[in-house]
C-alpha cells in the first residue's frame, strides 16, 4: 500500500512537471497548482474512499493526456515549424539547395579526381561520402531555419495586422513584365550554393594552373592566411546572396516592397565585398613574381605589378557598377510594375 | 468504413466545440472550481475533457469574461472561476444568439424533412 501511494506521488509530479516545463515562466506555478489539485481530484473520484493504486493515476493520467498536447492547449498557438502557406516554397528551395549542393560536390569531388595525380581511390570516395552527408545535412538545416523564422515572424505580422479591409485596397493586377520567371531566382541560388562550395572546399581552384616538374601545379590568386580569415565573411556574402533571390522567388513580381528589401541585400552584400576584396590583402602578393619564374616572361610596355597592384580597385570598380545596375533594374522595373 | 467513422466524429467534435464556452459561462454564476465544474457537466449530460477545460477557463479569463481567486481555507487549494461583469452581459448575448441560431437550424431541418415528405 504504501509502495502505491510513493508511486502515486512521484508519478503525478513528474506528469505536472512534464506539463510546465513546457510553459511560460509566469504561467508555470498557477498551472502547477491547478493541475495537481485536478489530478487529486481526479484520483479521489476514482478510488473513492480506498487509497489510490497504480492503476488509479495511470487511468487518471491517460485521460489528461499527453504532457506536450496538454501543454500545448495552455499555450494555446499553433505548433508547426513551416505552416502551409510557405510549405511550397520551402520544399522547392530546398530541392533547388539540395540538388546544387550535390551536384556542386560531385564536380568538386571529379575535378579533384582528376587534377591530384596520387590519390588513393578509395580514401577520396569515402571522403567524398562524408562530405555529400554532411553537406546536404547543413544545407537542409539552413534552409529550414530560414523558412521557420519566416514563418515566425510572419505569424507574428498576420495577427498584429487587424485593420479594417475595403475592395479598394486590392492591388492592381499587375502587368504582365511585372513577374519573376521562377528560373531567375533558382538559377540565382544554384550559382551562389555553387560559389559557397567552390570557396569553401574547392578554393585551390582559384589559381593559376601550369605544368610543373612532374604534375599540374597552381600559383594562388589569393593570399592563403588571409583568405581563410576572410572566409566566413565570404559565406556571408553568398547567404545574403541566397536570402535575396529567396524574397525574389517567395514574392514572385516585382514591386516597390521587393525593391527595397533586394536593394538593402544588394547594398549589404556590396559592402562586405568591397571589404574583403576591396584590400590589398587578400591577394596574393607574389602572383606576378610567381608567374614570371615559371613561365620566364615580361611583357613590354606593360607594367604587370602596376595592374596586379590596381586589380582590388578594378573588382570594386565591376561591384559597384553591377550593383548599382541591379538596383536601377529592379527599381525602374518594380515602379513600371506599380504603375 | 472506418473513414466515415472519423468523419463523423471530427463533425460531432466541432458541432460540440462551437458550444463549449457557452456551456462553460452558463455553470458559473457562482463561483466554481475546475473539478466541481466538470462534475457538475458531466452530471448534466454535458461532459467536458479535463484537459480541454482547464485550458479554456484560463483563456476565458485572460478575455476577461472570468475572474479567479484562490481559496486555500479548505484541506487542498483550490482556484474558483466566476463570470466577470463583462462576461455575465457576453453570456446573456451568447444566449439569444444561441437562441436564434437553434430555431433557425431547426427551421432548416424541419423543412428537410416536409421536402423528402
Amino acid at each position: 500500500m504504501a509502495n502505491g501511494a510513493k508511486y502515486v506521488s512521484e508519478i503525478t509530479e513528474r506528469y505536472v512537471y512534464d506539463v510546465t516545463r513546457r510553459l511560460p515562466q509566469t504561467q508555470r506555478s498557477d498551472i502547477e497548482k491547478e493541475l495537481r489539485g485536478l489530478i487529486e481530484d481526479m484520483l479521489q473520484n476514482k478510488a473513492g474512499d480506498g487509497e489510490p493504486g497504480k492503476e488509479d493515476i495511470d487511468a487518471v493520467l491517460l485521460e489528461l493526456g499527453k504532457p506536450s498536447e496538454l501543454a500545448a492547449k495552455y499555450k494555446g498557438e499553433a505548433r508547426m515549424l513551416i505552416g502551409p502557406e510557405y510549405y511550397d516554397t520551402y520544399l522547392l528551395v530546398l530541392k533547388i539547395v539540395l540538388a546544387a549542393a550535390g551536384f556542386g560536390m560531385l564536380v568538386a569531388f571529379l575535378i579533384g579526381f582528376f587534377i591530384d595525380t596520387d590519390v588513393n581511390p578509395l580514401k577520396t570516395f569515402a571522403e567524398f561520402i562524408a562530405a555529400i552527408v554532411s553537406g546536404l545535412a547543413q544545407a537542409f538545416a539552413w534552409v529550414t531555419i530560414v523558412f521557420a523564422l519566416v514563418q515566425k515572424y510572419s505569424a507574428k505580422r498576420d495577427v498584429m495586422k487587424e485593420s479594417p479591409w475595403h475592395p479598394n485596397d486590392l492591388p492592381e493586377i499587375p502587368a504582365i513584365n511585372s513577374f519573376i520567371p521562377k528560373s531567375e531566382p533558382i538559377m540565382g541560388i544554384i550559382f551562389a550554393v555553387l560559389g559557397v562550395i567552390v570557396f569553401n572546399s574547392a578554393s585551390w581552384l582559384f589559381g593559376i594552373w601550369y605544368h610543373g616538374s612532374n604534375a599540374l601545379e597552381v600559383i594562388p590568386v589569393f593570399d592563403p592566411d588571409r583568405f581563410a580569415l576572410m572566409l566566413p565573411l565570404i559565406n556571408i556574402i553568398f547567404c545574403i546572396g541566397i536570402f535575396k533571390e529567396g524574397i525574389r522567388l517567395l514574392l514572385g513580381r516585382y514591386s516597390l516592397k521587393l525593391a527595397f528589401a533586394t536593394t538593402a541585400c544588394t547594398i549589404a552584400a556590396l559592402i562586405l565585398s568591397v571589404m574583403v576584396f576591396g584590400s590589398h590583402g587578400i591577394w596574393n602578393k607574389n602572383l606576378i613574381s610567381a608567374l614570371e619564374t615559371v613561365y620566364g616572361f615580361t611583357v613590354n610596355g606593360i607594367d604587370l605589378y602596376k595592374v596586379w597592384m590596381n586589380f582590388p580597385k578594378f573588382i570594386v570598380g565591376v561591384t559597384v557598377f553591377g550593383s548599382v545596375i541591379d538596383v536601377i533594374t529592379t527599381f525602374s522595373r518594380s515602379i513600371r510594375a506599380g504603375a | 468504413m472506418e473513414d466515415l467513422q472519423d468523419t463523423i466524429k471530427n463533425l460531432k467534435l466541432e458541432l460540440r466545440r462551437g458550444t463549449l464556452v457557452l456551456g462553460v459561462l452558463s455553470q458559473l454564476q457562482n463561483p466554481q472550481y475546475g473539478y466541481s465544474l466538470i462534475e457538475r457537466m458531466g452530471n448534466k449530460g454535458a461532459p467536458i475533457d479535463p484537459g480541454t477545460l482547464y485550458p479554456l477557463l484560463r483563456r476565458l479569463e485572460k478575455q476577461g469574461l472570468l475572474t479567479s481567486e484562490w481559496e486555500t481555507s479548505g484541506a487542498k487549494p483550490r482556484k474558483y472561476y466566476a463570470l466577470s461583469e463583462a462576461g455575465k452581459k457576453v453570456y446573456a448575448i451568447l444566449c439569444l444568439e444561441w437562441t436564434d441560431m437553434r430555431i433557425s437550424i431547426e427551421n432548416l431541418i424541419n423543412k428537410g424533412e416536409n421536402q423528402d415528405g
